[in-house]
């Protein structure tokens, strides 16, 4: 456990990107958010209270997403990155030659990407989000509602907070192949691991689209990204309120955030469980990788 | 001191025992066939011309590469038990491979909590000697500071065997000199507390540089051991003729391994030949390892 730890600080030492991007994300959001709020102060105060409860719920529920968006991109330069960027520097015939196993290192990369660079960003999403409402407390200011008792809510900042715990636990299973790939082409890569990485799926989606007409890769590449979405949260259900629009659709809104929650489908289904098994494939190839490969 | 663990490994288990190592890449044969038996206690210099495959043979012994043939290395596999044998095992390549990015305060402190025989006193110790500031990073430190902290790290391990690849490469002559004289001083300075012998591997080009420490040399040219010998025998063995032009041929009949001419004078090298035979000849002494490393390889070369 000891060394594990001192493992996952070693991570944060090398790659500070993962603290710096959420805290960037942070100041990029409040900046905007300020700025929305100098041009465009009021809105229509005809519009219901309860649709505005729902924007504003909404707003609480995906506050995170930018965070996570961001965290996405860091993740996959950092996984990319960690076994090719040893063997270029040749630091690994210095990591390597400390009474470390493969397995124990390249775990604490996975972890790294995989888990703790999402829940930074969910750390600094939390924090960031008291900054933010203060904002919206004056975006909402010319209206006869306010959606300061929402936002600010102590029960309903918590239920966000743990609905962005829940969709980083559910995102660490739906991405683990999507991760392992990105570390066993890190550890296999002659050179450009960012070529290795990204040109064989997207070849593979050409090739098929050439030979066969088809898109079934490509299919497979788009629900990797977002099928888990529709799998682990309650995106069809009753609101109490009126609802509100995102990206052009009208969503739902509970007025517990909780109730986003439902695992269920994603438990029961066989994408989650072959994604992992893949992942592991990928995991154990990544091992092999550094055993085998010390130069780049 | 360590008179029972002798090379010949009547002091039990060796340090490191392979048999037909081989390593190939694509049709190049970096090791062919290579037997060894290091015992514990010895200094051994690992020494051959560039290519010659003495880091491929260190990297297998420090389970860093796959290989072919038997190898065990403190009766471990390396290759399938490195993390466990790098618990007695230290290493210090060239200069290059600690990572830049890395505190010289993180580095202390990232050992201290992954290897369970970090000495962390001894290690802040020998960094009080130097320049080196705790909170500079690698990047900023020159090569030679570099070797130092590496150097820091490794002693303050208490480890049984050491593995050194050419690991002055590209320093200046003090820092060079300063390198082996801590090596030996440190290294062997609590030797008498320690409950296995230490013992060292350290592979160069440059022979002269650590001639004098070795207990024991292996030549080791096209992936082949050329010569593996306690530098005792050397004297027994090998004998440089050194004489004038007009009795060569005389001296040429019985059968030099190789010959080489300066200024005037002919040198020839002889290998299990009678020294007293020799001495009426010429001058006779026992040969440097630079000039039996040439006279050995040549041969093998030329062979």
């Amino acid at each position: 456990m000891k060394t594990f730890y001192w493992l996952l600080r070693r991570e944060f030492w090398e790659h500070r990107a993962i603290l710096i991007a959420p805290i960037i994300t942070a100041v990029v959001i409040l900046i905007g958010a300020l700025t929305q709020l100098i041009i465009q102060p009021a809105q229509d105060p005809t519009v219901a209270t309860a649709q505005l409860t729902d924007k504003a719920l909404l707003l609480l529920s995906l506050f995170a997403l930018p965070f996570f968006i961001v965290n996405g991109f860091v993740a996959i330069f950092y996984l990319m990155d960690s076994l090719y960027g040893e063997r270029k520097d040749r630091s690994v015939l210095f990591w390597r030659s400390l009474p470390v196993s493969d397995t124990a290192a390249l775990s604490a990369k996975l972890a790294t990407g995989l888990v703790l660079a999402p829940l930074v960003a969910a750390l600094v999403a939390a924090l960031s989000l008291p900054v933010i409402t203060l904002i919206f407390r004056g975006y909402f200011a010319g209206q006869h509602f306010s959606a300061l008792p929402v936002m600010w809510n102590p029960s309903h900042f918590l239920e966000a907070v743990i609905l962005w715990i829940y969709a980083t636990a559910v995102g660490v299973l739906w991405f683990l192949p999507v991760a392992a790939w990105f570390l066993a082409v890190s550890a296999w890569a002659p050179k450009n691991p960012f070529l290795w990485g990204l040109v064989p799926p997207a070849a593979l989606v050409a090739v098929e689209r050439l030979l066969r007409g088809s898109s079934w890769v490509g299919d497979q590449l788009v629900d990797r990204m977002q099928g888990w979405i529709a799998l682990a949260f309650n995106t069809g259900m009753k609101g109490t309120g009126q609802g509100a629009s995102f990206e052009g659709e009208h969503v739902s809104v509970p007025a517990n955030l909780l109730h986003w929650i439902n695992p269920g489908p994603l438990f029961a289904s066989p994408r989650l469980w072959l994604g992992i098994a893949v992942g592991l494939l990928f995991v154990f190839l990544a091992v092999q990788g550094r055993r085998y490969r010390t130069e780049a | 001191m360590n008179s029972a663990n002798d090379t010949d490994g009547a002091g039990g288990v060796p340090v490191v025992e392979a048999r037909d190592l081989t390593k190939t890449y694509g049709t190049i044969r970096a090791l062919d066939r290579v037997n060894l038996r290091v015992g514990a206690g010895r200094i051994v210099g690992l020494i051959g011309p560039n290519g010659a495959g003495k880091t491929t043979a260190l990297k297998s012994i420090l389970g860093l590469a796959p290989y072919e043939g038997d190898l065990r290395v403190l009766g471990l596999n390396p290759y399938s038990e490195r993390a466990r044998l790098m618990q007695d095992v230290c290493f210090i390549a060239d200069v290059a491979v600690m990572p830049r990015w890395l505190k010289v305060s993180d580095a202390i402190d990232f050992v201290s909590g992954v290897h369970p025989r970090f000495n962390r006193s001894r290690a802040e110790a020998f960094l009080a000697k130097t320049e080196i500031r705790h909170n500079a990073r690698v990047k900023q430190l020159s090569k030679g500071m570099v070797t130092q902290l590496h150097l820091a790290l490794v002693m303050a391990i208490d480890a049984r065997l050491l593995v050194l690849d050419e690991p002055t490469l590209g320093l200046d002559i003090i820092y060079r000199k300063r390198f082996y004289d801590t090596l030996l001083n440190d290294y062997f300075a609590n030797e008498d507390s320690l409950e296995q012998a230490r013992t060292i591997i350290v592979s160069t080009h440059q022979v002269e540089e650590i001639e004098n420490i070795l207990t024991d040399v292996i030549f080791i040219g096209h992936g082949r051991v050329v010569l593996d010998l306690p530098m005792e025998h050397i004297a027994e063995r090998f004998t440089q003729l050194s004489i004038s032009s007009e009795r060569l041929a005389e001296a040429r009949a019985l059968g030099p391994i190789y010959e080489h001419e300066s200024i005037g004078r002919s040198f020839l090298y002889f290998e299990n030949a009678d020294r007293k035979r020799l001495a009426a000849l010429g001058d006779v002494r026992t040969p440097g390892l630079a000039d039996l490393f040439v006279a050995k390889l040549s041969g093998s070369i030329g062979a």
